[in-house]
């Protein structure tokens, strides 16, 4: 099929029976055709995420959890090259684990090219993030739709598509082509209980990584404001990593570090 | 970013509107500077359409007056002026395709389920 008449499900059949990739980002911060609440959060995202995703993995919730992820890790893992091609997966809130930040880690940009050429292993992706803006750079170029959830059950999906820009042709102009508009449901009651408990267990996988890290960032802050190492040691917890050479260092965050370069210091160490 | 980069596909003559008509006037009026906003009108008044350049003669005259002798100039004449010229772009239709938007076209959940059954798995 050609033309305007296709819609987003035609895409997908073209990706699952013809070997394409569809990166699908849903979004609600943000305001396309129709009038939208304009919410970050809690208007179903994941939900229309997770339809979609039942829909095309045979109407089975048990795939729809399987083929879920929360963080770029598990995405690596559930797309291992030689595994069954995957009608569709979920990355949920990619903001959270991929955001948008000046200088782009080198694990995401590869996890962008990684993608690009995974084609056999998963057919469409779909994304949920607040705002296209949100998420980390290399990833926004993938997304081909974005569907505007507008509020709680109404979406409309447009087609991030690319023209020339003939006076500067190295320099492609994106624009947004309006596919339709359409209305889904809340998820059955013991899936959404059941997502509910997985988004919980996927986010106290993050959570750890964060205490610690703001349990840095919170002595650091406190370094800052007792300048002067006589008014009393800091206590902060930091990795322990294999230098070679048989040594190890002990890696402790910049702010401190610019702070003893050169200088002396006194550890107690202790098993966190 | 250039101007030619943001609005590459807008014609120049509309291009033209939006920016040296509607966007200096309105600067010009929201920062008091009625002057300015005189001088921006006249000039642009200049480059449109003969027939709207004709429908507009009087105000154009009472533009060079205002022009002329600063004293003339009076908020509510511009706002006339600039409701007259607004209206008759209007009727010349050019802002008629920013207007338009795409035809809603609805399909549901439901609908793209129905495709999606021919999905193999």
């Amino acid at each position: 099929m050609t033309g305007v008449e296709r819609d987003l499900a035609d895409y997908f059949l073209d990706a699952i029976n013809n070997d394409y990739l569809i990166t699908v980002l849903i979004t609600s911060h943000t305001q396309g055709k129709i009038k939208s609440q304009n919410l970050p959060f809690g208007v179903g995202k994941t939900t229309l995420a997770w339809w979609l995703n039942y829909y095309m993995n045979g109407r089975d919730w048990e795939l729809v959890f399987q083929r879920s992820v929360y963080n770029p890790y598990d995405l690596v893992r559930l797309l291992k090259p030689g595994t069954e091609r995957k009608n569709a997966a979920t990355w949920d809130d990619v903001q959270a684990t991929a955001p948008a930040e000046s200088g782009v880690p080198r694990a995401l940009r590869r996890l962008a090219n990684f993608l690009t050429t995974q084609r056999p292993e998963v057919a469409c992706l779909i994304m949920t993030a607040p705002n296209i803006n949100s998420i980390s750079s290399p990833l926004r170029k993938l997304v081909l739709f974005e569907v505007i959830v507008a509020e709680r059950g109404k979406y409309e999906v447009q087609k991030i598509v690319y023209h020339k820009n003939f006076k500067r042709p190295l320099e492609d102009i994106g624009r947004l082509e309006y596919l339709h508009e359409g209305e889904f449901s809340p998820l059955p009651e013991y899936v959404l209980k059941r997502y509910q408990e997985w988004r919980v267990k996927e986010k106290l996988k993050l959570y750890p990584a964060l205490e610690t890290e703001m349990y840095s960032y919170v002595k650091m802050r406190e370094w800052e404001k007792a300048e002067n190492i006589e008014e009393g040691p800091i206590t902060l917890q930091a990795p322990v990593i294999k230098a070679g050479g048989g040594r190890y260092w002990v890696q402790i965050p910049q702010e401190i570090g610019e702070k003893l370069h050169r200088k002396k210091v006194q550890l107690a160490i202790a098993r966190a | 970013m250039s101007e030619g980069r943001k609005q590459p596909f807008i014609h120049p003559f509309n291009f033209y509107i939006v920016t040296y008509g509607v966007e200096a006037f309105h600067k010009a009026f929201v920062e008091d500077r009625y002057i300015d906003a005189v001088q921006n009108l006249y000039v642009f008044v200049g480059w449109l359409e003969p027939e709207i350049q004709e429908r507009l003669k009087n105000e154009i005259v009472e533009l060079e007056m205002m022009m002329m002798n600063p004293r003339l100039v009076n908020v509510a004449k511009l706002r006339r002026i600039q409701l007259k010229v607004s209206k008759l772009l209007h009727e010349a239709g050019y802002f008629t395709q920013a207007k338009a938007g795409p035809p809603t076209r609805i399909v549901g959940l439901e609908d793209m389920a129905k495709k999606l059954e021919r999905v193999k798995t």
